[in-house]
């Protein structure tokens, strides 16, 4: 598997920079068309080498397509990884080469973490554990989706009150190119995140794209690739069927979705940079698009920081707000029934709905922050290996 | 005095509970941009050329109705239009699992930790 040098026989490494293999023992570059391959028989065509190792911890498998040795698990950090066995791997018809190189996708980390004003002191000066770049497998499909969605909304009536509604829309949709990540061992929703892939730059799959770099494979059957397509176009009819709907606060209930895919669904290598720092004991794995740079990943925060900012600003406000209270309670008693205090009635309703909505904000924003920081940190990775595919 | 003291309790109730929240709002924003790195995926405008085709509308049903109209969307438009939910006997199989193919006989190479 290992793509050798033509003057020296050393081992060449892709360099995403330069797009070109380069020798790490004698320095030369070469292009990657110009580096033989093999005759291959029909069988090679459609599969290939790669040596696999297990995780004791996360169970997570890596797939190593050179000569480079696995010394820490991709998915939870765990340097308590083992040669598993050799296997053959389905070959993927397109490859994304990395663009972004190890330095680069350091570096992106290191300034997106500098500028994060609730990032603990230890993270902003993180020493990556480790660093490896995989290519993910991914399954490009066009799927036709159909979907029978259940919503309710709040109305007002012919008597002026607010009522909730029930309302029922069926609809299809058409997904093209639509990414469906092929490893079950990576969370399908920490892969959606890594989205946009520039598709355009794909080039034929070469295996020397992989020199210096790991590899993940599919794993899913074809009933899970039409589930996962499912799953995905139900979640994105869910986020736009809400605006077919004319009243206030929609809310989706239920949906019942059905999707077909096409048979000229594309199997393709996607790149990504895996960094993964220790913090507080827990291992932290943030990921960068090998294409376009754009990390995701969840830090904890600096919770005193938060705390006494809080209270400060919730400290000045109460104080403030108290006072204008104080005198609008009076304005209310002294104008009571006149047309002055309806108008202040008024403002306050409107004021609590402001509040009332600004709680819901919180809950869901604090909601949000848990379940992605539970994505980022390793010990939900034995999930993503049990849970995922729905 | 007492109406005084009830609308001075009133007033620090109401203005300590509002700005306790306009502050979390405030901060919680602030946490979400600092801390939380690429939380977006692509959505239906991305994968998606036109909006939704609706090909059924149906306003002010009864609130218990939903089983009722996704038994209906299965049997009167899915199934008819040659749809069948669940069903993947029509699958080929030329699709194998990993775990069915064949070993390489000879390792490429020797792992140095290779603690098996």
């Amino acid at each position: 598997m290992a793509s050798l040098c033509q003057n020296c026989g050393g081992p060449l490494i892709y360099d995403p920079i330069k797009e070109r293999l380069f020798c790490k023992m004698c320095g030369t570059h070469f292009d990657v068309r110009d580096v033989d391959v093999k005759d291959r028989t029909e069988y090679e065509e459609q599969y290939m080498d790669c040596n696999i190792y297990v995780c004791d911890h996360c169970g997570g498998e890596i797939i190593v397509n050179d000569t480079e040795v696995s010394t820490y698990c991709i998915y939870c950090g765990n340097p308590a990884v083992v040669f598993s066995r050799v296997a053959k791997q389905r070959r993927p018809e397109f490859i994304l080469p990395f663009s972004v190189s190890q330095e680069q996708a350091v570096k992106i980390l290191q300034m997106r973490i500098k500028a994060g004003f609730f990032v603990p002191y230890k993270i902003k000066h993180f020493k990556p554990e480790s660093v490896r770049g995989i290519y993910i497998p991914y399954w490009i499909v066009n799927a036709e989706h159909y979907n029978a969605s259940f919503l309710s909304g709040k109305v007002t009536n012919d008597n002026d009150n607010t009522e909730t509604m029930y309302f029922e829309r069926t609809g299809k949709a058409t997904f093209k190119n639509l990414l469906l990540d092929a490893s079950k061992a990576l969370n399908d929703y920490t892969s959606e995140k890594l989205e946009p892939f520039d598709l355009t730059a794909l080039q034929p799959f070469n295996e020397h794209y992989l020199a210096g770099f790991y590899s993940d494979m599919n794993d899913l059957t074809e009933q899970e690739i039409i589930n996962a397509a499912n799953r995905r176009s139900d979640d994105m009819f869910r986020q736009a069927v809400v605006s077919e709907v004319h009243a206030r606060n929609v809310r989706l209930i239920d949906s019942y979705p059905y999707t077909e895919i096409n048979d000229d669904r594309v199997y393709v290598m996607l790149p990504c940079w895996f960094i993964t720092m220790q913090y507080n004991g827990e291992p932290l794995t943030v990921l960068i698009n090998g294409d376009t740079g754009k990390a995701v990943g969840t830090f904890p925060f600096d919770k005193k920081r938060f705390l006494s900012l809080t209270i400060l600003t919730a400290a000045v406000l109460s104080v403030a707000l108290s006072y204008a209270l104080y005198h609008v309670i009076g304005y209310l008693i002294y104008f009571m029934n006149s047309d002055l205090a309806s108008d202040i009635l008024q403002f306050l309703v409107y004021a609590f709905a402001g509040i009332s909505a600004a709680v819901a904000g919180v809950i869901n924003r604090l909601k949000r922050f848990r379940s992605t920081l539970q994505l980022t940190k390793s010990s939900q990775t034995l999930h993503y290996v049990r849970r995922r595919q729905g | 005095m007492v109406a005084f003291i009830i609308k001075l309790i009133v007033a620090i109730l109401l203005g300590t509970g509002a700005g306790t929240i306009i502050s979390l709002a405030i901060w919680s924003k602030f946490l979400a941009k600092s801390n939380v790195l690429g939380d977006s995926a692509g959505g239906f405008n991305e994968y998606s050329d036109s909006p939704i085709d609706i090909i059924w509308r149906r306003n002010g049903v009864d609130s218990d109705s939903k089983n009722t109209y996704f038994k209906r969307f299965k049997e009167e438009y899915l199934i008819p239009n040659g749809m069948k939910p669940g069903d993947y006997s029509y699958l080929d199989d030329e699709f194998p699992d990993y775990e069915d193919l064949p070993e390489v006989d000879i390792p490429l190479f020797k792992p140095k930790n290779d603690a098996t």
